[in-house]
C-alpha cells in the first residue's frame, strides 16, 4: 500500500487562513512511524500533492491532525473539505526532531521551543514528547499580529504559564519577534537546547544568535518537495536532501549550509532570494 | 586491477556513473555524488528556459520500481551554469556530463552552445527520449529528426556527444542515424511509458497520468537492448535501466556496455550504492581472474 486513505472527522478555523483538520485512518503502522517533525505527503487527487508536518497524532484512537496556512490551491482545497470526505497521504518521511536525555542534559537548565507563525504547528508533538522527559521547558510562540495567533489554549493546557506569546506589532503578548524573546531569555536564564520552526529568516537569525552563545539547536526547514523519496533533487539544500536528511537539521548541519537563510528554490529549481 | 574506461575523450576511473535526473538539479549534489564514488555525474536534463514540470504527484512507487513524470523540471541552462560557476574549480575536476533536452532542433543547439561556452562539462548527453514529454519523445522515435538534432549539435560543440535513446520499435534505426551524424556514444535506455492507479482514490496517481517506469522492472529489457546494440554497432554503449546490484553491473558489461549508469537504486540505497557496486565488481573480477575491465566487456557474445 502506497497511499493511506484518511477521512475528515472535524475541522476548525484556528485564526485567519489557518485551519486544523483532524482525520481518522486505518493504519496503525503509519501512525507508529510518525515522529515529531517528520512529514507526510498530502494528496488531493486531481488537485495537488504537498508536504505537511502533522500537528498531532494519536495511535490509540487512529487520528492525525494537520494544521496549515492557506497559501494556494492545495491548502485552500484542503481547508474547504467537508466532514466525511477523504484525502490520501504517503510517508511519513524525513528525520524529525531528536529528543534524548543525552541531547538535553543540563539539569536545571531550560529547554526552549520556538515557533514562528504556522511553524508552531509541527512543534506540538515535540512539546508533548519533551513533557515526557525530565526537563524544564519553555515555549515561545511568535506571530505577526493578534489575528494570526492560534494554539494558545492548547499550549496553556500543556504547559501552564511556561510560555511566552509575542507579536511583531505588539497587538498581543510581548511586542517583538521570536528572536527578540529568545535573546531576552538567553540573557536571563541558562538554556541547554533550542528547537525551532518558522519562517526561514527567523530561523536564520535565531541560528546566528544561538551559535554566538554556543547553544545547540535543531530547526525544521522548508523547501519545495516533489518525490519525497530522495531521488529527484528538488529539495536539496547544498549537499543535503530535505526529504531524507531533513526537514529537521541540527546546528552542525545548518552552520555548513550556504543556502540556509539565503535562497529557496521554486518548482523548477531556480534559486530565489529569501525575503 | 584496471577499471578505467574511456568513452570518446572522456576517461573515467571506473564504469559506474549517476544517471540523468537523479538528484542532479543542483551542482552541489553532483559534487556530492561524485565524492560518494560515481565516476561521472550527469545533470538533470536542461532546457533553454526554466520549467516547473508537471504538478505533484510526480512519482509513484510500484513493487518493481518507480514511475516518474517530473516533466523535465529544471532551472534552465543559464541559471544552472551560473550556479556551476560558483563551484567551477570543483566541477572541472570531476567528470560532469550535461544532459540537454529541447522542443526544437534549434533549442538543443542553443543549450549545447551555452554549455560548451561555459567550459564546465566534459561531454553532452542528448535526452531524445523522455517518455512523458511528448515533444522530446518524438525526437527519438523518428530517425530523421534524430539525424537533424545530432548533426546540428555536433556542429555546434567541441564536446563529445552521447545520445540517450528510449525503447522504441525502431531503436536500431534511431541509433544508426545518431551514430552516422556524429554521436560518440549511445546511452540506453530511458524510462518506459507506464501508469499506476490508486484503487481507493480511483484515479491515476501521477498528475500527468502517464510516467516513465524505471528500476528492476526494466532491467532485463535494458540488458537486451545493450546486447542487441553491441552486435550491431561499434560505438561505446552506456547501459542504464534497473541496475541494482553488482551482478547487474557485470551483466551489462558482459552484454557490451562500456559503462553503466544508476538511477532508481539511489532511492533504496542512497549514495553509498556507488562504493558497494564497485566493491562487488572488483571482487568478482578478482575471483574470476579478470585484471582489466576491457576483457569483460561484451564477453557474453
Ligand atoms: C517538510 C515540510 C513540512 C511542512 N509542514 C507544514 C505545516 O505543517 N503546515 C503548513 O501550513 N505548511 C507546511 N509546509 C508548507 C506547505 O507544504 C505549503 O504551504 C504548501 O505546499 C502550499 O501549497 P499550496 O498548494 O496551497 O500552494 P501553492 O500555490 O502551490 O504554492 C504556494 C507556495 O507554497 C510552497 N509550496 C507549494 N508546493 C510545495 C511543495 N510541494 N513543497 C514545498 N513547498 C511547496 C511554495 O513556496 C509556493 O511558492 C511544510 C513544508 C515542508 C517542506
Ligand atoms: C526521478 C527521475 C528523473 C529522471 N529524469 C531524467 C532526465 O531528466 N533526463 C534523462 O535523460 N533521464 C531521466 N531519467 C531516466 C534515468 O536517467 C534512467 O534512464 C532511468 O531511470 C532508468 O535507470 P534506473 O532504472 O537505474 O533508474 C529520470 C529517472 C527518474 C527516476
Ligand atoms: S523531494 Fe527530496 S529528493 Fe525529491
Amino acid at each position: 500500500m502506497y497511499y493511506v486513505r484518511c477521512s475528515l472527522k472535524s475541522k476548525r478555523e484556528e485564526a485567519k487562513d489557518i485551519f486544523s483538520c483532524t482525520f481518522s485512518l486505518n493504519d496503525i503502522k503509519f501512525l507508529q512511524r510518525l515522529m515529531p517533525g517528520r512529514f507526510v505527503m498530502v494528496w488531493l487527487p486531481g488537485i495537488d500533492e504537498f508536504p505537511l508536518s502533522p500537528s498531532d497524532y494519536n495511535v490509540s484512537n487512529s487520528t492525525l491532525r494537520l494544521t496549515f496556512k492557506v497559501r494556494g490551491l492545495g491548502t485552500r482545497s484542503l481547508s474547504s473539505l467537508s466532514v466525511g470526505s477523504s484525502i490520501f497521504i504517503r510517508g511519513p518521511y524525513g528525520n524529525g526532531f531528536r529528543v534524548s536525555k543525552h541531547i538535553l542534559q543540563g539539569g536545571s537548565k531550560l529547554v526552549l521551543v520556538a515557533g514562528g507563525g504556522i511553524g508552531l504547528a509541527p512543534l506540538i508533538p515535540l512539546i508533548k514528547d519533551l513533557l515526557q522527559q525530565d526537563v524544564k521547558l519553555h515555549v515561545v510562540c511568535g506571530f505577526r499580529s493578534s489575528n494570526e495567533v492560534f494554539f494558545i489554549n492548547e499550549i496553556t493546557n500543556l504547559l501552564g504559564d511556561s510560555h511566552t506569546v509575542s507579536t511583531d506589532d505588539g497587538s498581543l503578548g510581548v511586542k517583538g519577534t521570536v528572536v527578540d524573546v529568545v535573546q531576552n531569555l538567553l540573557n536571563k536564564r541558562k538554556v541547554s537546547y533550542v528547537y525551532a520552526c518558522g519562517p526561514e529568516m527567523m530561523l536564520y537569525k535565531l541560528h546566528r544568535v544561538l551559535l554566538d552563545k554556543g547553544v545547540p539547536h535543531q530547526m525544521s526547514v522548508e523547501r519545495y518537495v516533489k518525490c519525497a523519496l530522495g531521488i529527484c533533487g528538488a529539495c536539496v539544500i547544498d549537499g543535503l536532501r530535505l526529504c531524507k536528511e531533513g526537514p529537521v537539521f541540527n546546528d552542525v548541519h545548518l552552520k555548513g549550509l550556504k543556502e540556509f537563510g539565503r535562497y529557496k528554490r521554486s518548482a523548477s529549481g531556480v534559486r530565489e532570494p529569501l525575503l | 586491477m584496471d577499471l578505467r574506461v574511456s568513452i570518446a575523450s572522456l576517461s573515467l576511473r571506473h564504469p559506474i556513473m549517476l544517471a540523468s535526473g537523479i538528484l542532479g538539479t543542483t551542482p552541489s549534489m553532483l559534487i556530492k555524488a561524485y565524492n560518494s564514488g560515481a565516476s561521472a555525474v550527469i545533470t538533470k536534463s536542461l532546457t533553454m528556459s526554466p520549467r516547473d514540470g508537471y504538478p505533484n504527484p510526480v512519482i509513484a512507487r510500484v513493487p518493481c520500481g518507480l514511475i516518474n513524470a517530473i516533466g523535465l523540471a529544471n532551472p534552465g541552462v543559464k541559471n544552472y551554469l551560473d550556479e556551476c560557476l560558483e563551484v567551477k574549480d570543483e566541477l572541472t575536476r570531476i567528470s560532469v556530463i550535461f544532459s540537454i533536452a529541447g522542443f526544437s532542433v534549434n533549442e538543443y543547439v542553443k543549450v549545447a552552445e551555452l554549455v560548451t561556452e561555459y567550459g564546465i562539462g566534459k561531454a553532452l548527453e542528448l535526452n531524445l527520449s523522455c517518455p512523458h514529454v511528448e515533444e522530446t519523445r518524438l525526437f527519438s522515435e523518428d530517425p530523421k529528426l534524430t539525424a537533424q538534432v545530432v548533426r546540428a549539435v555536433c556542429d555546434a560543440t567541441s564536446l563529445p556527444v552521447f545520445v540517450k535513446v528510449g525503447l522504441t520499435a525502431n531503436i536500431s534505426e534511431v541509433v544508426e542515424s545518431a551514430i552516422k551524424h556524429g554521436a560518440s556514444a549511445i546511452t540506453a535506455i530511458n524510462t518506459i511509458k507506464a501508469m499506476a492507479i490508486d484503487i481507493r482514490a480511483k484515479k491515476p496517481i501521477l498528475a500527468a497520468k502517464y510516467g516513465g517506469l524505471s528500476g528492476p522492472a526494466i532491467k532485463p529489457i535494458a540488458l537486451r537492448v545493450i546486447y542487441d546494440l553491441y552486435e550491431e554497432f561499434k560505438v561505446p554503449l552506456i547501459g542504464v535501466g534497473g541496475i541494482s546490484s553488482w551482478e547487474d553491473v557485470v551483466e551489462f558489461l558482459m552484454a557490451g556496455a562500456t559503462a553503466i549508469q544508476v538511477g532508481t537504486i539511489v532511492y533504496k540505497r542512497g549514495l553509498r550504492v556507488f562504493k558497494d557496486l564497485l566493491k562487488g565488481l572488483m571482487n568478482f573480477m578478482h575471483n574470476e581472474g579478470f585484471s582489466s575491465l576491457k576483457d569483460l566487456i561484451g564477453i557474453a557474445h
